[in-house]
C-alpha cells in the first residue's frame, strides 16, 4: 500500500535556505510514531537540505503583512514548510 | 504576612522570569515533606484530587491550603518570596492539581499554553510546579520552550509542533519547584519508565498592579538609565550589570520574529518596573523616536520610575 511521510520544518525566515528552528514529523509508513519533545537535534540544517535529501516540497506559508496595530505581536511560527515522501507500508 | 517568611525577588532573577518565563528552585522543599506528599499520593491514586482542598476561585492565597502537606510548599519562604514578588500579596487563586504520569505511556502530550488565549497585556499569572521526587529523563518531566510566554496562542493550536531548538524537560532532584509564567509553552513527556510520576501545579492570579513587588533595594535610577545602550549592546556580556544580557538573550528556536520578542520583554520589564519609558538597547526608543514630538529619550536626570535615586 502506497504511504505518506511528513516532515514538517520551521525555518528561521522565508526563505527555504535558513536554519531549522523547530520541525516534526509523522510517518504513515511504518509503525514508528514521533512524540512531541524526544529530539533536541533537527533531522537537516536547512529546508534546502530535505530537499537535497529526496523531501518533495508541497506547502510553504503565505507571506502576510502585518496586522495594523498588531505589528508587533508574536504567536505561532511563521516560517512552515511542509515536506513528503511517498513509500511503501511496511509492517502492521 | 511577615516579610522574614518570604525572600523576595531579587532585580536580576526577576529579569530572568521575564526574559525566560520561569524560576526554577531546585531541591528546595524537605525530603521529609516530600515522602509524606508521595505516600498521600500513592495512597490516594486516582482520587488524589478529590482529597486536595477545594477551593472557589479567587480564594486570597493566603487562605489556601492552610494546615495541609501542601502549605509547607507554597509557603516555604522562597516561593512564597517569588509569589510575592510577582503578584503581590493579595493574590488569589485559581486552580491546582496533581499530575499524574503512568508509567509505560504511550505517547506524549502535545506542546499547549494553559487554559485560552489570554489578551492581557498589564497583568499575568503565575504556576507553581512542585516535583515531589527525582525526575530522571525516562520518567518524562515536564517540557518546556524557554522564552515562548509572551506568544499569544490558543491552548493546543500549537500542538502540532513536535521539537524546538532549545526545547528543556524538567530532569530535577526531589523537592524541586518551577514558577511559570501563565504563557510558557510546555507539555508532559512520555514516561518510559516503571515509576509513576507526580508534579503538583497551583495557579494564581493577581489582585493589584504588578510592579516593583520584589526587593528593590538594588536598583535605582541611575542603573536604569544605563541598560539603555546602543542598539545590541545590552547582549553583550561585557557590562558589569546582568539585567540587559539577560533580558537580551535570545532563544535557539527564535526565528525572524526573535526581534519582536526583545520588543515584548521590554514592554513587559516596563510593566513590571512601572516605568513606561525605560529601555534596554534602543528598541522601543527608535519606534517611540518622534511620536508625541518629543524625545523619549531621557536622561538621567529626567528619568522618573518611582525607584530610589540613591544606592
Amino acid at each position: 500500500m502506497q504511504c505518506q511521510q511528513l516532515l514538517v520544518l520551521y525555518l528561521f525566515d522565508s526563505a527555504l535556505d535558513s536554519k531549522v528552528v523547530a520541525w516534526s514529523r509523522w510517518d504513515g509508513c511504518s509503525d514508528q510514531d514521533h512524540y512531541a519533545g524526544e529530539e533536541d537535534r533537527p533531522p537537516y540544517p536547512t529546508g534546502l537540505d530535505a530537499l537535497k535529501d529526496g523531501w518533495r516540497l508541497i506547502q510553504m506559508n503565505p507571506l502576510l503583512p502585518p496586522v495594523k496595530g498588531d505589528e508587533y505581536t508574536t504567536s505561532v511560527l511563521k516560517y512552515e514548510f511542509l515536506f513528503e515522501k511517498l513509500g511503501e507500508r511496511v509492517g502492521g | 504576612m511577615e516579610d522574614k517568611e518570604s525572600a523576595l525577588l531579587n532585580t536580576e532573577q526577576v529579569a530572568h522570569f521575564v526574559a525566560e518565563g520561569l524560576l526554577c528552585f531546585e531541591s528546595l522543599i524537605p525530603e521529609k515533606i516530600n515522602q509524606e506528599f508521595l505516600c498521600f499520593a500513592e495512597e490516594a491514586q486516582e482520587e488524589v484530587n478529590s482529597k486536595i482542598p477545594k477551593h472557589l476561585p479567587g480564594t486570597p492565597f493566603t487562605e489556601c491550603l492552610r494546615e495541609t502537606l501542601l502549605e509547607s510548599v507554597i509557603r516555604h519562604p522562597r516561593i512564597q518570596g517569588a509569589i510575592f514578588s510577582l503578584l503581590g500579596r493579595g493574590s488569589v487563586f485559581d486552580h491546582h492539581h496533581v499530575h499524574i504520569t503512568y508509567p509505560k505511556s504511550m505517547t506524549a502530550q502535545h506542546n499547549h499554553q494553559d487554559s485560552t488565549i489570554d489578551p492581557r497585556e498589564k497583568a499575568f499569572d503565575i504556576q507553581i510546579l512542585y516535583f515531589p521526587q527525582r525526575v530522571t529523563a525516562s520518567m518524562g518531566g515536564t517540557r518546556y520552550i524557554p522564552g515562548s510566554h509572551l506568544r499569544k496562542v490558543h491552548e493546543s493550536q500549537i500542538a502540532r509542533y513536535q521539537n524546538f531548538l532549545g526545547q528543556v524537560r524538567v530532569c530535577c532532584p526531589s523537592g524541586t519547584v518551577m514558577v511559570l509564567h501563565h504563557g510558557l509553552w510546555h507539555g508532559g513527556g512520555r514516561n518510559t519508565s516503571d515509576r509513576k510520576r507526580y508534579m503538583y501545579k497551583l495557579r494564581l492570579q493577581p489582585t493589584e498592579k504588578q510592579s516593583l513587588l520584589w526587593d528593590t533595594s538594588d536598583l535605582n535610577e541611575e542603573r536604569i538609565c544605563k541598560w539603555r545602550q546602543p542598539i545590541f549592546q545590552g547582549s553583550h556580556n561585557n557590562q558589569k550589570d546582568p539585567v540587559p544580557s539577560i533580558l537580551m538573550r535570545k532563544q535557539p528556536w527564535f526565528d525572524n520574529e526573535g526581534r519582536l520578542e526583545l520588543i515584548n520583554r521590554i514592554k513587559f520589564w516596563r510593566l513590571l518596573l512601572g516605568s513606561p519609558e525605560m529601555d534596554v538597547d534602543y528598541w522601543m526608543s527608535r519606534l517611540e523616536q518622534g511620536q508625541s514630538g518629543k524625545s523619549p529619550v531621557k536622561s538621567p536626570q529626567e528619568h522618573s520610575v518611582g525607584v530610589r535615586r540613591d544606592v
